[in-house]
């Protein structure tokens, strides 16, 4: 059994190399276009040097949980005090405040706390299965980017900065909005639906001849007699939607027999998308790599680090036809630190070698007792 | 700028206006973004009505256009006017429209706007500070390009659904329609980095939002799995339906539903502060404990009977007092009534004309003089007549058509 993102498994070639935290799959894949850089906040120098940094930036990030930033002496006040055109946004997951301001966990906790778990998996069966795929740090990232530019809009008005609360778990929330709002509605309990929709029928992901999934949803009216013909029903052309979800297990039964003849998930979801409804392979890794749509669209491109090597990731969020978007490697623990206490602070060899010996420079993850990992 | 639709002026995104030629969930979300943070929303809705409006959570609920809990959620803030591409009148409405805004959110598909008389270049060309977003699921070229996509398929090709769910059975898809709400998320990401640099200098852009690009790039996990796929050769599989586990990690069964639990060797001490169980933590004592091959029976009998006397609730509080990372795994109607988001006003309360008077999700994210409910969710072509007015005030007085309004300008 392979761990599904075990220690080993995550690095290049299943080793971890000199510097593993430069070598991470879940760490290199949000690691681009940044420097790295190294102080240490507990020491009143590291404060300082942070300090310095911050009066230099337009915006600090942050998703420690609610109390940590005002235990290391840099709230808000401190901040805005530094540098009042900041803006600063702070990610705890609950918010600022409320009863459970000081919970701590991972995205798959939040997700339960809020809703999204009871919602997915399979039909009817109790939530006791395990998951690999989560919702609320994607969808962080996106928003936040969205909130750090209007921020930086309205600075351009204002002339200061703002703190921007952006509690992970509410942002999320909004992608779950109309279950709130028919919860509120009519009472009623969300219960997972499997891969069915709530409204379109038939929707489902199905198993072809070659062991492959794919995927497939009869969105509009007009979709389904071609599909009920492809399935040998032509009887069940007439079915209009509601009338569908009524039959969805005879639909799902006549519809996997009909896969489970097709060669391969992908010929047959090529064989859907002639007749009009949507459909898709479900694409492993290595599939998803060579898959002719996403290859012609130069979805996949090179990028790096002399610590991890060269691979394949995916291209950018969006396109634009604006100049291009940039594309530089992935950025390094402590790699950038001359660097950018030389351009952005100022500091001399002098003062880079003061504040070297006074261990704010490294190139290695430490304990909390200051010894490598 | 229209008068009759007043923002707060402090709000981020006073003085944008945008159109929305979309439907569904995503190119609605993205619009809702940016009317939830002050700009002015034109909803240009087909004769029927975004499909939306009908979409409900329960399959045989009757179908009143006003009243869908999607609808009314994607759509607050916003003003809507029915234009019908196929009428000539309706079509010169949609360019005047356009020509007024500084973002024209569609999702047509490829070719669909140009179809409609807003071929995203042309419209450049003639107002070159538009930010036109162009919302799609499989992008505006590739073999795929303009075949229906919903966010399930968009998931299976692009997404991690084939290490979603248990390797017995088949590949899941996630809550919802998350998927479609992501790309919107996207999209308007990509249209304030448009419209941020089209105050810096004066030139819009056109976008190429397409959900497959912001699944392929979502870290949680489909970039990781991809690149772990490069690093050694593996797929990332779907988990097994039954793990042993060294500490408690997973759902657990409480007295009145489950919790979602996680434990890794730091947690070790808050789990037995919490589970208060002496004979467990005399074992934990001995620093070789991770050989004890009992201790993961012992561990998990303890968490059980230890849940299943409390509720969700008591053992999330309880556990988390003690800085164990245990969180209640509630359905979505639980979270009305949650202390939490209670003390925190997370939900607001909307009057609407014909759902009447319900709860919904609030702000996304805080800031000052930041999200507001100015308006619940338009009625269809609700705001038809004080649109035309506003175009007319504003084409009186010039001769020939509007020009475009000069980019960059405050």
């Amino acid at each position: 059994m392979v761990p599904a993102l075990g220690p080993l498994g995550a690095y290049p070639d299943l080793d971890p190399g000199e510097r593993p935290w430069n070598r991470h799959s879940m760490y290199s894949a949000h690691a681009r276009n940044k420097a790295g850089v190294t102080l240490d906040l507990r020491t009143e120098v590291g404060r300082e040097l942070f300090l310095r940094l911050v009066e230099q930036a337009d915006v600090l990030v942050e998703n420690n949980s609610a109390k940590v930033l005002d235990q290391l002496g840099i709230g808000w006040d401190v901040l805005s005090a530094r540098n009042p055109r900041l803006i600063v946004v702070r990610m705890a997951p609950l918010g600022l405040s409320g009863p459970y301001r000081h919970f701590i966990g991972f995205g798959v906790h939040f997700e339960g706390l809020c809703g999204a778990t009871a919602v997915r998996g399979y039909r009817d069966a109790p939530p006791t299965l395990t998951w690999n795929t989560f919702h609320m740090d994607p969808a962080t990232g996106t928003a936040g980017t969205f909130a750090v530019l209007a921020a930086l809009r309205r600075r351009e008005r204002t002339g200061v900065g703002e703190l921007v609360e952006f509690a992970q778990a509410e942002n999320m929330m909004q992608h779950l909005g109309e279950y709130y709002v028919d919860a509120s509605i009519t009472g009623r309990v969300h219960t997972t639906p499997g891969n069915r929709d709530a409204w379109f029928a038939p929707q489902g992901c199905y198993r072809a001849g070659d062991g492959g999934h794919l995927v497939l949803t009869v969105e509009r009216d007009e979709q389904w007699p071609a599909l009920a013909d492809e399935l040998g029903c032509p009887a069940w052309a007439g079915l209009d939607r509601r009338a569908r979800m009524a039959a969805h297990d005879d639909l799902d039964e006549a519809i996997s027999a009909w896969a489970a003849q097709r060669p391969s998930a992908a010929e047959a979801a090529a064989r859907l998308r002639q007749l009009g409804v949507s459909a898709a392979p479900v694409l492993g890794e290595g599939a998803c790599l060579r898959d002719e749509h996403l290859l012609a669209r130069g979805s996949f491109r090179e990028n790096g680090s002399v610590d991890l090597g060269r691979f394949l990731f995916p291209n950018h969020l969006f396109r634009w036809d604006g100049p291009p978007l940039r594309w530089e490697e992935l950025c390094r623990l402590g790699a950038d630190n001359e660097r950018i206490y030389r351009s952005w602070l100022g500091c001399g060899d002098e003062e880079l070698a003061a504040l070297d010996a006074a261990g704010q420079f490294g190139l290695d993850y430490l304990k909390p007792d200051g010894t490598p990992y | 700028m229209s008068s009759t639709a007043p923002s707060p002026p402090g709000q981020p995104l006073a003085g944008v206006r945008v159109v929305e030629l979309a439907g569904g969930v995503a190119g609605p979300y993205a619009a809702k973004l940016f009317a939830d943070f002050g700009a002015d929303v034109c909803k240009v809705e087909p004769p029927g009505g975004d499909p939306a409006r009908q979409w409900r959570l329960d399959s045989d609920e009757d179908v009143d256009l006003e009243t869908g809990p999607l609808y009314l959620f994607c759509n607050t803030n916003k003003r809507s006017i029915v234009a019908d591409p196929d009428v000539p009148a309706d079509r010169a409405l949609l360019r005047h429209l356009v020509a007024s805004a500084d973002i024209l959110i569609e999702s047509l598909g490829p070719g669909g706007a140009a179809a409609v008389g807003l071929e995203p270049r042309r419209l450049r060309a003639e107002q070159p500070g538009l930010v036109v977003v162009s919302l799609t699921p499989w992008g505006l070229d590739g073999p795929y390009a303009g075949a229906p996509g919903t966010d399930l398929a968009v998931f299976a090709l692009a997404g991690p659904m084939s290490s979603t769910g248990i390797d017995e059975l088949e590949p899941m898809k996630m809550a919802g329609r998350v998927i479609a709400y992501q790309a919107g998320s996207v999209a308007a990401m990509a249209a304030m980095a448009a419209l941020r640099r089209r105050e810096l200098t004066g030139r819009g852009a056109w976008i190429d939002a397409a959900a497959v690009d912001a699944q392929l790039g979502s870290i949680d996990r489909r970039t990781t799995y991809l690149l772990y796929r490069q690093f050694c050769g593996l797929g990332a599989p779907r988990a097994p339906a039954s793990t042993q586990q060294q500490l408690p990690a997973g759902v657990y069964p409480t007295g009145d539903g489950h919790v979602q639990a996680h434990t890794i060797s730091t947690w070790v001490p808050a789990m037995l502060a919490t589970l208060g169980d002496e004979e467990l933590a005399a074992r934990y004592a001995d620093p070789a404990w991770g050989e004890d091959d009992e201790l993961p029976g012992l561990t998990e009998a303890a968490t059980y009977v230890w849940m299943a006397e409390r509720s969700r609730q008591q053992v999330m509080v309880q556990a988390q007092a003690n800085r164990w990372p245990i969180t209640a795994i509630n359905h979505p109607v639980d979270l009305l009534d949650d202390e939490h988001f209670a003390e925190r006003g997370s939900f607001v309360t909307v009057e609407h004309p014909r759902a009447g008077r319900f709860r919904t999700i609030g702000a996304p994210w805080r800031v000052d003089d930041g999200w507001v409910l100015r308006r619940p969710a338009p009625l269809l072509d609700q705001h038809r007549a004080e649109i035309l007015a506003e175009l007319e005030l504003v084409e009186a007085g010039r001769a020939g058509p509007r020009p475009a309004r000069h980019a960059g300008g405050r």
